[in-house]
């Protein structure tokens, strides 16, 4: 099930009703419906994949309790590696099986078709399992305790809003609010729908009209030349914003509307100054999983400065392979993992104003972007060698109605403005939605865009999703 | 929580009674045939270009699913039954792929608007289809979708999502946020799908023998498409056409008659071919379809009864 869909907000309904009608009287209650509500929202998508799930997360519970339950290391270290070698086995022959398959036979001048398997991604998958790895080692490092209750633990890791696209939660901060019973709460509640309205405002309105006019550039690169190539380049860096950063404020929205708190994943990644600080502002639960299970037990900075460089690069390089299993997701990841590591081992301190920083660090951001979106890197070759021909005026924006592209950028320069506004001066909302008439007005705003800009027929899917 | 949903309500009731506006408005009907999802080969502009643009007006309308498109050849019909120097009876085929009572009756209703008919040919098969048209919310109006309900359509739901989809595009090409699709499609005489190739007498050997097994589940629900029946008979009553009802079977014809034969006789006149058409294997482009062999017997059959 797809949050832009009617099938979401139906089923959203019925079981926001249910939860608070009907079963809050207990955190039994109300995680059995969770959970029942979770494997619903995912079996929409595919039962038999739902059974994988569950085999995946009866896996990590018990291993967590075994890990706990030991105090041999030996025998800690069996059922951790247990725990992930599960996780990993699945991701990698759903994910990597047929790239690396491929890649080998390429490399030995074999037909790759002989070898490759005609497998379905499950949706959601590179999320839950590191969201389940990351429990499993935390239990091991002893920073979070193993949960002795497996409804808790189930509900944990299918918890509807998040387990497709995120944000990848920490146990030490998810699974404390499972295990207590929510009482409904009217401002969270509030804040709950507002997010929601933010996010469909970011998904079906600015991600979904701007996917339209990325599409074209990147699916013909021969097509476009200069002016056009920067116009696509620069809505696909706004697309994929607008586009997860809708998902999660849909999900947190959701989240808060049966009392959750979910962490914040993006943080105006545009307005960073550099490109460590863009890491630090985007996709913030996947940075910190990096940081924390990969980046530091590699010896992050504590080794010198080349193999920090190296860890650094690495990382990133399995990032972008996180992000797909293909050389297009891997280049991009190295790019910024290069960027990073030239960064900090020249320890570059320019004194640029700081919107020269925001502006460069957004022209880095956005063309490395071109590997992301790009099919092929041949693709990707294309379109940068275009993007320095000038054949005359732009031609990308043909056909799309002058009125509704006013309409899209103002609202997105809006969008883009109030985030940064609520991140320098925090609080500067609640004094503006204080006021009635203000209030009303954004939101009555934000539905009729949404209703009269919406993208909806074929609706274009979460980007994040196919990862 | 009371006061929460009651927030909720009092703040949507704008934007409900803005959606039921748009969702009544009057839309202009080329725009809808054109917006059609799910179309089949661009049939819905052709047949637009048909019932409001074309000269030649009809006499003799067949109306149905694919088969009837892919069964009844007009053109060859409308020179079998024709006499030289007398009145010629125009004929058209609106068969249109997949199934669905209300659509019929739309298109009956909407080719009257222009088109002096005198008979209409409803095709009939072996079962009632007892769901709603997908292309049907996109041609009805408002209302006409609503009244589904009066029908117990089991789509009536998402019938009312595509109606008003398709409304807020009309109204956003209205207001110049969109443009509407244009529609660069001929009219066109005849509306027969003239098709070649023929099924392998395997695969209708392997059909004929899973038929006679199921025999004997034929749908007994048949409240959604009499509900339509009886508004298409209620409409050739006050223009005063005849109704008559084609029975166009798949291969082999394995229940013989249309498993409503009763109700149908009660509206019109029921037209059934010999089983040598439906058995002969060289007829055949699938298992439900004619090839243009076989439209061409069944055709000439039709036009023995029609004269």
């Amino acid at each position: 099930m797809i949050f832009n869909t009617i099938e979401f907000i139906i089923f959203l309904l019925a079981v926001f009703i249910l939860y608070w009608r009907f079963f809050s009287k207990s955190s039994t209650k109300q995680n059995t419906l969770l959970l029942i509500a979770g494997y619903f929202f995912y079996s929409w998508w595919s039962w038999k994949f739902l059974l994988l799930f569950i085999t995946t997360s009866l896996i990590d519970f018990y291993a967590a309790q075994k890990i706990e339950q030991n105090e041999d290391s030996k025998k800690r270290k069996l059922f951790l590696g247990l725990s992930l070698s599960g996780n990993l086995l699945v991701l990698g022959f759903f994910k990597y099986y047929n790239f690396f398959v491929t890649e080998f036979a390429n490399l030995f001048s074999l037909n790759s078709e002989n070898f490759t398997l005609n497998l379905i991604l499950p949706l959601g998958i590179s999320f839950y399992t590191f969201q389940a790895m990351a429990y499993t080692i935390d239990v091991y490092r002893k920073t979070t305790k193993a949960e002795t209750n497996l409804l808790t633990y189930l509900v944990y890791s299918s918890f509807f809003p998040q387990m497709l696209s995120g944000p990848i939660e920490r146990a030490n901060y998810l699974m404390p609010q499972f295990r207590v019973k929510r009482e409904f709460n009217y401002p969270q509640a509030t804040r709950g729908v507002e997010l929601m309205l933010f996010g469909y405002l970011k998904k079906v309105v600015l991600a979904d009209n701007l996917a339209v006019i990325a599409d074209r550039g990147f699916s013909f690169p021969n097509n476009y030349h200069g002016v056009d190539v920067v116009i696509a380049a620069l809505c696909f860096t706004f697309q994929i914003y607008c586009d997860f950063s809708g998902y999660t404020d849909i999900a947190r929205g959701v989240a808060r509307l049966f009392g959750f708190e979910l962490i914040k994943n993006f943080n105006n990644p545009y307005f960073a100054e550099n490109i460590n600080d863009f890491w630090r502002r985007r996709h913030i639960s996947l940075s910190t999983w990096f940081r924390d299970y990969l980046y530091i037990p590699l010896g992050g900075n504590k080794k010198g400065k080349l193999r920090t460089s190296f860890n650094i690069i690495l990382v990133f390089a399995v990032s972008g392979l996180w992000h797909g299993a293909s050389r297009t997701f891997l280049t991009w990841g190295l790019y910024h993992g290069f960027l990073s590591a030239i960064n900090r081992l020249l320890n570059i301190k320019v004194e640029f104003p700081k919107p020269i920083k925001i502006f460069i660090t957004f022209i880095i951001v956005a063309f490395g972007l071109i590997f992301f979106r790009s099919a092929t890197l041949t693709d990707a070759g294309i379109i940068i060698s275009n993007l320095f021909e000038f054949k005359g005026g732009p031609t990308i924006l043909q056909s799309i109605e002058s009125l509704k592209l006013f309409l899209l950028f103002s609202t997105l320069f809006m969008v883009l403005i109030l985030e940064r506004l609520n991140e320098m001066k925090p609080g500067i909302f609640k004094n503006m939605f204080g006021k009635k008439l203000f209030k009303y007005s954004a939101y009555y705003y934000a539905v009729i865009i949404i209703i009269m800009l919406g993208v909806y027929d074929n609706a274009p899917n979460f980007i994040y999703f196919q990862f | 929580m009371k006061k929460f949903v009651k927030k909720i309500l009092f703040f949507s009731l704008p934007i409900l009674i803005g959606l039921s506006f748009i969702f009544f408005i009057k839309t202009n009907r080329e725009f809808c045939y054109n917006y059609v999802k799910g179309d089949c080969d661009q049939r819905g502009k052709l047949l637009y270009k048909k019932m409001y643009e074309d000269k030649n007006k009809v006499d003799y309308l067949f109306v149905g699913s694919s088969k009837t498109w892919n069964d009844i050849n007009d053109e060859l019909l409308e020179n079998l039954i024709n006499i030289p120097n007398s009145y010629h009876a125009r004929l058209f085929n609106v068969g249109y792929c997949r199934f669905g009572r209300n659509l019929d009756y739309l298109f009956c209703k909407e080719f009257l608007k222009r088109n002096p008919i005198k008979k209409i040919f409803l095709e009939v098969r072996a079962d009632e289809s007892t769901t709603s048209h997908p292309m049907f919310p996109y041609l009805a109006n408002g209302k006409e979708v609503l009244e589904g309900a009066l029908a117990l359509n089991i789509s009536l739901f998402p019938e009312i999502y595509n109606h008003l989809l398709m409304n807020v595009n009309y109204f956003r090409c209205k207001i110049n946020l969109a443009k509407a699709d244009s529609n660069k499609t001929n009219p066109f005489l005849h509306g027969y799908n003239n098709i070649e190739k023929t099924i392998s007498p395997e695969l209708l050997d392997k059909f004929y023998e899973k038929e006679i097994k199921q025999n004997d589940h034929i749908s007994l629900t048949y409240r959604f498409s009499n509900y339509y029946l009886r508004k298409i008979k209620l409409l050739c009553d006050k223009k005063k056409i005849e109704l008559n009802f084609i029975y166009l079977p798949s291969y082999a014809n394995v229940n013989k008659t249309p498993a409503f034969l009763k109700q149908y006789e009660a509206y019109g006149k029921v037209i059934i071919a010999p089983d040598s058409i439906f058995t002969n294997k060289t007829y055949w482009k699938d298992v439900a379809h004619f090839n243009s062999f076989g439209a061409e017997a069944y055709t000439k059959f039709l036009a023995t009864r029609l004269k």
